[in-house]
């Protein structure tokens, strides 16, 4: 019995290389017949993607498309991760993040797509604008299907009933006086300014939005927050979290899990920093408002500042596997689903194609919903929302990549202790510069 | 052996051949995979072929590393409270329902819900009874104390805060595990006791903790090792802070594994995690000859 038990387990070993086997093969022919095109992606497939497949495979009746969903979250990634490393399985997948993008390319189970793209006639950067983020060895590894930036969704008539004109452009001072005046009441009932989603890297905001990508390292690979801004754009959400009480504490919303999207419906909030995902929680029929929302880009921390940067960028990237058997196949599908086949994942996804030549009025439409008169301010809408070329500040350099989500783990901590009292402005930033250099050090 | 004899161990191994590979493929061979890891790197995307070596470069690196450091000192503070305070109210739980007393079945059941309810839940529930305006500062506030700190999001406060969930997750299960040892303890003995002129307190002291010492001793060692994992309550409750009062060792691991891909390093933090459980629980099993008797 022993020595079957080894044999078994002799059995088992032989077998994993076979499964590692599988991404080292070079591309084979297409096969003949119907081809099946494996797609991988975060978006539930009622939101738009069936449509999309639908469509795509009556216009191509000799590809059949079976699209796998997984959820956009640590297990969710694991799961598709396991599905491309393991070879095979999949054709073309979608990720949501730069960082995992460029994880992904570097890895190696990515195709490059100039080639395809190129054979097909199809000028990349023409039809999505910067693909810096998907750029790697001078060669793009990934378009991107939507536009996603970040912005404050602000209580219009909170403004009009302050005589406060809502803002095309600002800079921080105004910002804050404006925060200010839109705050009142006490305790339980305090209506404040404006609210922040917990996340750790909007305590470097207005720095990073100023400064552009990779900013929180100096051209020699070291720390840079040492760089004044950080410094002023901290100081500045401790001060109006604490002296001014126009931002809702931090603590509170971590402590209590606060939605923003609940506390600005009711009233609570007259400004909240986010995204185009919030946008379906306005026309939310089940949550009823009377005020109109409208749309303010982020503020300037310095005088002469050239560029906003945004913390969101071009984003759900189609990305074709490495091994995949079917590259032109797979190449059609993510060019159409990225430009004439958009429409569904507009109208069900709330998707904004980061195509150039997509109707803007479309987006808007399908978006803002028939009651968009009554609920936003539409003017701002396209102007903050879908009009700018996105810049983004996204890491996009490996080192910064790579230790990226260390740094934000770094400055939560750290600016954890500024805001509950046991450590000073000057600390806090010597924390964090000091602590990213040990990152780097670590990195290397 | 006897042909029937034999047949009968081929058929019972064939039983057990199912359970022995599901074993194989989902523990043993991830276990061995996993001590692998620990002396390579691995960043899991670039797939087998990306595995490189690393020789004792993870052990190195996590002498330096401030948060396995702190992480290990939370574990530490963690498991020593969690387990002490679950013994003892779990015990004060079982003397309670040990004797007569009202709605006995119905007490024993709520005291043990809290083990069954998901960690998920358990954290809902403790988020709200912990924010700012939630019942405990509310009694803080009826106490004199004006401004009752965030309890989750205070250094100071936030461990304990997750120690007490943790207690009251696990008393109920430790008051089961005493509840049956006190009843399996006999009466004569509490009679001799008494003759001799014992109180209550020597009754508790002489008789039932010795001859309860073998449910201790379990239960120490399982909630010791139970404690070791921690999870669920601070990636949902405080996410490592504030600072990093609340990073512990299983959490960090995750962070490593799942959000930074590197399943080397995360790897040999959870070798090293599986060393310390394994010695703490080897003094211990040393330890018991002076305390436990059977």
């Amino acid at each position: 019995m022993k020595r079957s038990i080894v044999l078994l387990i002799a059995l088992l070993i032989a077998a994993m290389p076979a499964w590692s086997a599988g991404r080292q093969e070079a591309p084979a022919a297409a096969p003949e017949g119907p081809i099946t095109l494996r797609v991988w992606g975060g978006v539930p497939e009622e939101n738009g993607p069936a449509d999309v497949i639908a469509a795509f495979e009556a216009a191509n009746p000799n590809i059949r498309v079976v699209y796998t969903r997984y959820v956009n979250d640590d297990q969710g990634r694991l799961r598709m991760d396991t599905a491309l490393i393991a070879g095979g399985q999949v054709d073309v997948f979608f990720t949501y993040r730069t960082d995992i993008l460029a994880r992904h390319a570097q890895a190696g189970n990515a195709l490059s797509l100039d080639a395809l793209a190129a054979a097909d006639g199809f000028n990349m950067q023409e039809a999505f604008g910067d693909l810096s983020f998907a750029t790697f060895n001078n060669g793009v590894y990934a378009i991107p299907t939507n536009k996603g930036p970040q912005f404050f969704m602000v209580n219009k008539d909170m403004f009009d009933a302050a005589g406060i004109p809502v803002p095309a452009s600002w800079t921080y001072q105004d910002y804050r006086r404006i925060a200010r005046q839109l705050s009142s009441g006490s305790g339980q009932n305090r209506v404040y300014g404006v609210m922040y989603p917990n996340w750790p890297q909007l305590f470097l905001l207005g720095a990073q939005a100023a400064l552009g990508p990779n900013s929180f390292l100096r051209p020699d690979g070291t720390s840079n927050f040492t760089h004044p801004l950080f410094r002023e754009f901290i100081e500045l959400r401790r001060a109006m979290q604490y002296d001014d009480r126009s931002e809702v504490p931090y603590v509170e919303v971590v402590s209590q899990n606060l939605a923003d999207a609940t506390e600005f419906l009711t009233g609570r909030v007259a400004m909240i920093y986010t995204g185009t995902w919030r946008v379906r929680n306005i026309t939310d029929p089940a949550a009823p408002h009377n005020f109109k929302t409208a749309f303010v880009p982020l503020f300037t921390m310095q005088p002469n500042q050239q560029r906003l940067y945004n913390e969101g960028s071009l984003g759900d990237w189609a990305m074709i596997a490495q091994d995949t058997r079917v590259p032109e196949a797979a190449w059609r599908f993510i060019r159409y689903w990225a430009t004439e086949g958009s429409d569904p994942m507009v109208a069900k996804g709330g998707k904004i194609p980061a195509w150039t030549a997509y109707p803007v009025e479309r987006v808007t439409e399908a978006m803002l919903g028939p009651n968009a008169a009554q609920l936003f301010d539409v003017a701002s809408f396209e102007r903050v929302v879908l009009q700018p070329e996105l810049f983004s500040y996204q890491p996009n350099n490996p080192l910064a990549v790579s230790i990226y989500n260390d740094v934000r783990t770094v400055v939560k901590e750290e600016v954890e202790l500024l805001l509950t009292g046991r450590q000073n402005l000057d600390r806090t930033v010597t924390a964090i510069d000091t602590r990213t250099n040990d990152l780097i050090r670590r990195a290397r | 052996m006897g042909r029937a004899i034999r047949k009968d161990t081929i058929a019972g191994y064939l039983f057990l051949l199912p359970n022995f590979l599901g074993f194989l493929g989902f523990v043993a061979l991830p276990v061995v995979f996993s001590l692998f890891l620990a002396f390579s790197h691995w960043d899991l995307l670039s797939g087998a072929a990306g595995i490189r070596w690393a020789g004792l470069e993870n052990f190195r690196l996590l002498v330096g590393d401030p948060w396995f450091l702190s992480s290990l000192i939370n574990n530490l503070i963690y498991s020593f409270f969690t387990v002490a305070f679950s013994l003892i109210i779990g015990l004060l739980m079982a003397l309670l329902l040990n004797r007569h007393v009202f709605a006995k079945s119905a007490l024993r059941t709520m005291f043990f819900i809290p083990y069954v309810v998901s960690m998920v839940a358990i954290s809902a529930i403790w988020m709200a009874i912990l924010s700012r305006f939630g019942p405990v500062s509310e009694l803080a506030r009826t106490l004199g104390v004006e401004n009752p700190p965030i309890w989750l999001m205070d250094p100071t406060f936030a461990m304990p805060a997750i120690i007490s969930l943790g207690v009251w997750n696990h008393a109920g299960y430790c008051m089961l595990i005493y509840l049956a040892a006190l009843q399996g303890v006999p009466r004569e003995l509490y009679e001799a006791a008494e003759v001799d002129g014992g109180g209550a307190w020597a009754k508790f002291v002489s008789v039932t903790v010795p001859m309860i010492s073998p449910a201790t001793f379990l239960l120490v060692i399982t909630q010791m090792i139970n404690s070791f994992k921690v999870f669920a309550p601070v990636q949902i409750l405080t996410q490592g802070g504030p600072g990093r009062s609340t990073t512990v060792l299983v959490y960090y691991i995750y962070r490593t594994a799942y959000q930074n891909y590197r399943m080397g390093y995360a790897s040999a933090m959870a070798w090293v995690l599986f060393a310390m459980i394994f010695i703490i629980t080897l003094l211990q099993w040393q330890g018991q000859r002076r305390w436990v008797n059977y």
